[in-house]
């Protein structure tokens, strides 16, 4: 599970992937979390998506939007490997540069953008 | 009066007429004007006559030529400075207009703040006279104030340049597994008998990393991977 951060409809994830196979099912879901610091497997009730293989893939490069991120919250995003049957599935499943972006502006920016428009607006009443 | 405004003074002045102006500067003009051609650049930032009579001196104002006897034909000219070369009395009208909009200005901005502001020294041709200060050229302080607006226009762009980038919330590499709890990482081992692994440093062996080190790939939990391999030395 990853840190807690903040996260929207904006939310990107990207992450690399990738199964040794060897006919051997490995499987990997991305499960979202928007209650906070939880770590309660229950609360991560929303699947982004999920990759499974049984061969060597190479790296494979995935990502999710966060857009059913209603509203702007704090939450976390688990990456759960399971399999059914150990007997026929389970082998070597590698994740690397897991990244999470977003495209809200962050509050420096909006004190920044209120500033001009204040200043823009203040221009133009004395203008008058 | 002032016999020597220059064009320029006209066209840089857009938009800074008060209706409600001091009643005392009313009809007030320097006694004398500094000698000021207008420069290429001044010419550059000419404003056409028809918005400097919007902005200068707005329909229905009390400052419009029009009630001082202009007519339309004359405020269609291209600029000001073909409308200088109306009538002394529309050229006095006009001055009338200038001069108040240069004191409006004036008392706005101040020289001090304009200074400290960054903006040029004070323009040439300006003191105190009938309560107000007067200037007959306007230039610096019109540079001042364009100056600020691009300034402010700045704040919104750059704000709004930042606003529409991405911006990285999370970046893991997974170059040293064991630092992740303390980055804010949790593992829950949710597997029943037989328990899986936790997540472990990547195994070269097997596949080298995406980046970073050959071993910088985490490894999986839960469900007791058959021939999960056995975690391998950090690195």
């Amino acid at each position: 599970m990853t840190p807690v951060v903040a996260l929207d409809s904006s939310a990107m994830l990207s992450f690399l992937v990738q199964t040794a196979g060897n006919g051997f099912l490995d499987r990997i879901e991305v499960r979202l979390s928007t209650s906070g610091a939880s770590t309660s497997v229950a609360d991560f009730s929303t699947m982004l998506g999920s990759f499974q293989a049984s061969t060597l893939t190479g790296w494979v490069g995935l990502s999710y939007g966060m857009g059913v991120v209603d509203t702007p919250t704090s939450g976390r995003i688990a990456f759960r490997y399971g399999v059914d049957n150990v007997s026929t599935a389970g082998n070597y499943l590698g994740l690397d540069s897991v990244v999470i972006t977003s495209a809200i502006p962050e509050p420096a920016t909006y004190l920044l953008m209120g500033l001009g428009v204040a200043g823009l607006m203040l221009r133009r009443r004395f203008s008058a | 009066m002032c016999t020597g405004i220059p064009t320029i003074e006209v066209e840089v002045l857009g938009g800074h007429v008060r209706r409600d102006g001091p009643e005392e500067n009313k009809g007030a003009r320097p006694k004398a004007c500094p000698d000021k051609s207008p420069t290429a650049d001044d010419r550059e930032r000419a404003i056409p006559l028809q918005d400097l009579h919007r902005r200068v001196c707005p329909e229905q104002s009390e400052n419009h030529p029009a009630s001082w006897g202009v007519g339309p034909a004359q405020r269609k000219h291209g600029s000001l400075a073909r409308a200088s070369g109306a009538s002394s009395s529309v050229r006095s009208a006009w001055n009338r207009c200038q001069n108040r909009a240069v004191q409006t200005q004036s008392q706005r901005w101040g020289y001090g703040r304009a200074n400290r502001a960054g903006c040029p020294p004070a323009a040439a041709g300006c003191g105190k006279r009938g309560g107000g200060i007067w200037c007959s050229e306007s230039v610096a302080s019109v540079r001042c104030e364009l100056k600020i607006e691009q300034h402010m226009v700045g704040l919104v762009l750059v704000a709004a340049a930042t606003g529409s980038q991405a911006i990285t919330v999370l970046s893991e590499g997974f170059d040293n597994v064991s630092d992740l709890p303390a980055a804010g990482w949790a593992q829950v081992n949710d597997s029943s008998a037989p328990v899986g692994t936790s997540w472990f440093q990547g195994n070269s062996g097997i596949f080298a990393a995406s980046s970073g080190a050959s071993n910088s790939t985490s490894l999986p939990t839960s469900s007791a991977p058959a021939v999960l391999p056995a975690p391998s030395a950090t690195g």
